[in-house]
């Protein structure tokens, strides 16, 4: 019996062939069985060709999809539209044959319609989109076969490659950077910072916090933090690069995180060890925080830079708690 | 117009000394200029082994030149053919550049920038010495032939080459950097990546990589299409997965429109001959500048494979043009080289294909805590 059931529920399912056969243009959905009313029957094959024809125009064009209230719902369009987000879908078959089932609420079922996407890993690629339509034929959803949470760990794999591409580019930047100070070159880092930098400087006293210059309650109140503009501090280490003998920067510990609203904007975290001769040698080491624009790839620019000492005159240790008392992405607010 | 005399005297004077105080030949890089030009105030410079007992020690000085007679190294001649074999050929070269520019310091005040700001420990029977040039000219004046070469190479903690004998032990620890044992900086190394690519280099013939078929896993979607999964770097999508096609027993790696990506995951490692494919490269150097130029493809990847590993992960694509990554990866040196490609689709399967790349070099990786923190 439960065979039964299960083989007349596979008979039921909609299958979908795509045929080798090529239209003139575009897609062409014919339904090959499951309904007997002519009318809707062809509302509904117009619909579901007109919305494969419109996925097919946005992957190509990557213009919005234009589908009129006759064709879908405005629930289903959002939908589908979110689904758009992640990656843009294909429909490479130009003939496509399909089953219709009955569900409930008097509605329609397509299941099986073999559509690309776009973004995902190669052997992701081939995939099936289930489609519902109204009474009326109207498209009420769309949804990838494989499940929206699934669909979308497979765009985060595939989105895995530019994010991390991206980062790789950060960690070159950041070495870019800092052979600009081992270089003294001033050039460079007048170019990458913004012009209207914000700069934060950290150094230890001895005596109570001048609230006056206090940006920020951290637990050491022995650090005294002093804000800049580009051209104060840029002027401040001209002088000290023009007395320098040696200037060795090293960075350690890089953490990148990216702006949750802004994309573009990335907070880099770091550990920076200066060492420089003047008349004495000079070491010192803090926590290094760069907000950084990367809206143009190619000249990516400094919006923040903050440093914290992590020992006093002495080297003792100021116990800073990277995760407590450090700046971050979220110390600052981004004005665009 | 006595005093006039005096002076022109003095500015001569000055000149000729000074230009004896240069007078070394042209290096590879600052940081063997800089050695060099100690060096030549003791030496002279003309031939590869020089003796200099007052530097050195018990041992000589060796020189080593690039083709276009550029010194590419200067050292202590610490090791032989097998030691360099073993322990890899720039470790040793850093160590004896290394001794050596230590060594052309006049006091441990002189030795202290170099010493504190490059992360060398230099121990002895154990103990970390911070005077760094006494260490190492009491170093170069008793280690001799007798002493037992031995070394330890761990990922997490570093190199420690140690000369022992008796109850004496000599060691050197360091972490392995591309900054530190090639002595070139960013900028440097970017350079010297470009000449690479844009001089007159042989390179290896590419040809299909063909594999038994047993070895090859095939694919739920195509019974032609077969998978070797590779290895992966720091994220499952940057792997070294490649595809083939059957023919016969044997898989060989797939070119062929009806499989894009495919294609060009294959390409982007190497995989398969294109012939007459160029790369347009866009080289992303140091001080943001961008050195465009044009060169076959298949050399663009063998000369940056010659030393590391390579891997692939695909971008997301629009509807013409293909895109992948490719990264290098030196894990012994901890740091890649890294590949932006992307081609048109019909372009990449015409004739003489133009790929454009986006090159990115010389990035370190042994300083990164994560790179994907939330």
């Amino acid at each position: 019996m439960e065979r039964i059931k299960m083989a007349s529920i596979a008979f039921m399912l909609v299958f979908v062939l795509p045929c080798a056969m090529k239209a003139e243009d575009g897609v062409e959905f014919t339904i090959s069985e499951g309904i007997d009313n002519a009318q809707l029957k062809t509302t509904i094959e117009t619909n579901v060709t007109m919305m494969l024809d419109e996925l097919n125009n946005n992957a190509k064009t990557a213009k919005k999809i234009k589908l009129s209230q006759n064709i879908i719902t405005k629930d289903a369009k959002d939908r589908l539209n979110e689904i758009l987000e992640s990656s843009r879908i294909e429909c490479r078959s130009k003939i496509i044959l399909g089953r219709i089932i009955k569900i409930e609420g008097g509605k329609y079922q397509i299941r099986g319609i073999p559509i690309s996407i776009v973004a995902a890993d190669n052997d992701e690629q081939s995939q099936e989109i289930v489609v519902d339509l109204n009474a009326k034929g109207l498209i009420s959803c769309v949804s990838i076969a494989i499940g929206l949470d699934r669909y979308k760990t497979l765009m985060k794999e595939s989105k895995g490659v530019t994010d991390m591409t991206r980062r790789q580019i950060i960690i070159d930047f950041l070495e870019n950077f800092r052979t600009a100070y081992n270089r003294k070159d001033m050039e460079y880092l007048q170019n990458v910072y913004s012009d209207q930098a914000l700069i934060i400087t950290g150094r230890v006293v001895k005596i109570a916090v001048n609230k006056d210059f206090a940006m920020k309650s951290l637990s050491s109140t022995k650090i005294e933090y002093v804000k800049q503009k580009k051209q104060e501090y840029l002027s401040k280490l001209s002088y000290v690069f023009k007395k320098a003998k040696y200037i060795n920067v090293k960075f350690s510990d890089i953490e990148i995180v990216q702006h949750p609203k802004y994309p573009d904007i990335y907070g880099v975290t770091l550990l920076q060890d200066w060492h420089s001769r003047i008349t004495r040698d000079y070491q010192d080491e803090g926590y290094l925080f760069l907000m950084i624009d990367f809206k143009d790839e190619n000249n990516p620019l400094i919006q923040v830079r903050t440093w914290q000492p992590t020992k006093d005159d002495d080297g003792k240790s100021l116990n800073l708690n990277r995760d407590k008392d450090v700046f971050y992405l979220g110390s600052f607010k981004v004005v665009r | 117009m006595k005093r006039s005399i005096i002076i022109a005297f003095y500015v001569i004077f000055s000149h000729v000394l000074c230009s004896a105080e240069t007078c070394a030949p042209l290096c590879a890089s600052h940081n063997l200029q800089d050695i060099a030009e100690q060096l030549s105030k003791y030496v002279s410079l003309g031939k590869d082994i020089l003796i200099c007992p007052q530097i050195a020690g018990n041992f000589d000085i060796k020189i080593l030149k690039d083709t276009d007679g550029k010194i590419k190294h200067i050292g202590i001649n610490m090791f032989n053919d097998k030691m360099i074999k073993d322990l890899g050929e720039p470790v040793c070269l850093f160590i004896e550049r290394y001794l050596l520019e230590i060594s052309l310091k006049s006091s441990d005040y002189d030795a202290a920038f170099i010493n504190n700001s490059s992360g060398v420990e230099l121990l002895y029977n154990g103990a970390k010495i911070s005077k760094a040039y006494s260490f190492i000219r009491n170093f170069l004046l008793h280690v001799n032939a007798t002493y037992i070469f031995s070394y330890s190479n761990n990922k997490k903690s570093g190199i420690t080459a140690i000369w022992s004998k008796g109850n004496q032990r000599y060691a050197v620890h360091f972490m392995p950097t591309r900054e530190l044992l090639f002595g070139t900086d960013k900028k440097e190394a970017d350079d010297i990546i470009k000449g690479k690519l844009t001089s007159v280099t042989t390179y290896d013939v590419i040809r299909d990589s063909q594999i038994p078929i047993k070895d090859l896993q095939p694919l739920k979607n195509d019974d032609n299409l077969y998978i070797k999964s590779g290895a992966v770097f720091t994220i499952n999508s940057f792997n070294q997965d490649a595809y083939y096609k059957r023919i016969g027993d044997f898989g060989i790696a797939v070119f062929d429109s009806k499989y894009q990506l495919e294609s060009l995951r294959n390409l982007s490692l190497g995989l398969v001959n294109i012939k007459n494919a160029v790369a347009r490269i866009h080289h992303n150097q140091y001080g943001s500048k961008i050195s465009e130029y044009e060169i076959p493809f298949a050399k663009l990847i063998c000369v940056l494979m010659r030393e590391g590993n390579i891997y692939c992960g695909v971008e997301k694509v629009d509807a013409n043009i293909l895109k992948s990554v490719v990264i290098i990866d030196h894990p012994r040196y901890n740091y890649i080289h890294m590949l932006r490609i992307s081609v048109n689709r019909e372009i990449l399967f015409g004739l003489n294909p133009k790929i454009d790349v986006q090159l990115y070099t010389n990035i370190p990786q042994q300083n990164i805590k994560t790179l994907f923190n939330k």
